[in-house]
């Protein structure tokens, strides 16, 4: 399903191959990537097709996130498109 | 037990890796001990002849400039001492002639699988921009130049970076005029003229080995990404990947040249993701070993082909497969030379050697 409300596609990450141990390889391009333990459960997330918002909630229940969490997820959200893991789409 | 009897050239892993070695490799995967390598060569300090496991025999051969008749004449020499089924070059330079003798060969029951003169032609680097603007595909700018002034004139045109590239091989990179006459003259004397004067194209390296049908079909086909670049632009390393538009730009330029065996399509991805289309290879590339790691051994394919035998459909390769090349000292003895420059043939235990029989008087 087209999820054109979410910043993101879910479908581009869908193809990205996530390691427990945070190692993230993309078959596309046969670049690889490592994340930490956030990072991982962000990507997660967004494969899931969880908004951004949806996203901060759920990293603040499984860690200790403090108010800056939804600038973290949109600052991680513009690291995926400068890699190129995402497209560039605007926010609604 | 029947063996097959399969004849590899192209066996120095060097600077510039040749593909022999990655093929034979990917024979005896498959066909294990029945499957019979036969080396040729044209320096007896190929590499390949001196490496452990990898050859069963092998044997000099007269360069392809000496013409078809000596190259009929050697290989068939060849075929009356050890017997040969199937022959797979593995050297541009070689191809013209052996599609002026397959037909010979295959009288004496030795098989090929060749691309058509057309195809072949189609495919140089001087008519590639014909083919790719005829597909729609993007290919950076190519002037042909001849000297000098030419050369100058297209730096003017494409601007700097310039890529000055041989007819046949290597092409270097300049950054302003006085370089890139510098690589003219080089590139010119090596490998004559004209040489190719193309605009630079920024953007990640890519290949995608293929075997094709003759009738437009692809039987398998394998994309990677180069992780490793010599100077020489060659691929030391590499990664499989799975890349829908690269290996649909790959199979359309097949398919248009129904092309017959093996070859290899680089690209260039730009920033903006646009595939060029660099190169179309017409024999497989050094790399080929990476393909068969992967899943997909099109080696085996093409013995298959040059058979008349049906090639077996090849499953899904898997990305994220790579490779890094590991360079090792291959060593030989004084009579190893001498069996390759007295006998042209790698040494067999019934051949007198120098040494032995200054050893014993």
């Amino acid at each position: 399903m087209p999820t054109p409300d979410l910043p993101y596609d879910p479908a581009e990450l869908r193809t990205l191959a996530l390691s427990d141990t945070g190692f993230i390889f993309d078959p596309r391009t046969g670049h690889s990537y490592s994340a930490n333990a956030t990072g991982l459960a962000t990507l997660a997330a967004m494969k899931d097709g969880l908004d951004p918002a949806a996203i901060a909630t759920k990293l603040r229940a499984e860690f200790k996130g403090g108010a800056a969490v939804e600038d973290d997820v949109a600052g991680f959200v513009d690291l995926l498109r400068e890699l190129g893991l995402v497209r560039a789409r605007s926010a609604p | 037990m029947s063996v097959l009897r399969v004849a590899v050239s192209g066996m120095h892993l060097g600077e510039n890796c040749q593909p022999g070695p990655g093929v034979v490799r990917s024979l005896r995967e498959a066909l294990g001990d029945r499957v019979h390598v036969v080396g040729l060569a044209y320096d007896v300090f190929d590499s390949g002849l001196h490496a452990d496991g990898l050859l069963d025999d092998a044997f000099m051969v007269p360069y392809p400039s000496a013409g078809p008749a000596a190259y009929l004449e050697r290989l068939s020499q060849i075929r009356e001492l050890v017997g040969l089924d199937v022959l797979i070059p593995c050297l541009d330079v070689e191809l013209p002639v052996i599609q002026r003798i397959a037909g010979a060969l295959a009288e004496r029951g030795i098989h090929t699988v060749m691309p058509s003169t057309e195809a072949l032609a189609r495919r140089t680097k001087d008519q590639l921009p014909a083919l790719a603007a005829a597909l729609g595909i993007a290919t950076p700018r190519t002037i042909t130049v001849t000297d000098a002034a030419g050369l100058a004139a297209a730096g003017a045109e494409l601007g700097y970076p310039l890529v000055v590239k041989g007819p046949f091989y290597e092409a270097e990179v300049t950054h302003g005029a006085a370089e890139a006459q510098a690589a003219f003259g080089k590139l010119a004397a090596r490998w004559g003229l004209p040489l190719l004067a193309q605009q630079f194209v920024k953007g990640e390296e890519f290949d995608v080995i293929a075997l094709g049908d003759g009738q437009g079909g692809v039987h398998g086909a394998v994309a990677m990404r180069k992780t490793v670049i010599t100077k020489l632009g060659k691929a030391w390393g590499a990664m499989t990947i799975h890349d829908d538009e690269l290996l649909a730009v790959a199979t359309k330029v097949i398919s248009a040249l129904r092309w017959r065996g093996g070859c290899e399509v680089e690209m260039l991805r730009a920033p903006d993701g646009t595939p060029y289309l660099i190169e179309v290879n017409p024999r497989f590339p050094a790399w080929v070993y990476l393909a068969t790691a992967a899943g997909t051994n099109l080696p085996q394919g093409l013995v298959e082909l040059a058979l008349g035998r049906p090639v077996p459909k090849y499953p899904p390769y898997r990305a994220g497969v790579f490779y890094v090349r590991h360079a090792v000292e291959a060593c030989g003895e004084l009579a190893d030379l001498e069996s390759l420059m007295a006998y042209g043939r790698t040494r067999r235990p019934t051949l007198a050697s120098l040494p032995e029989l200054i050893a014993n008087g």
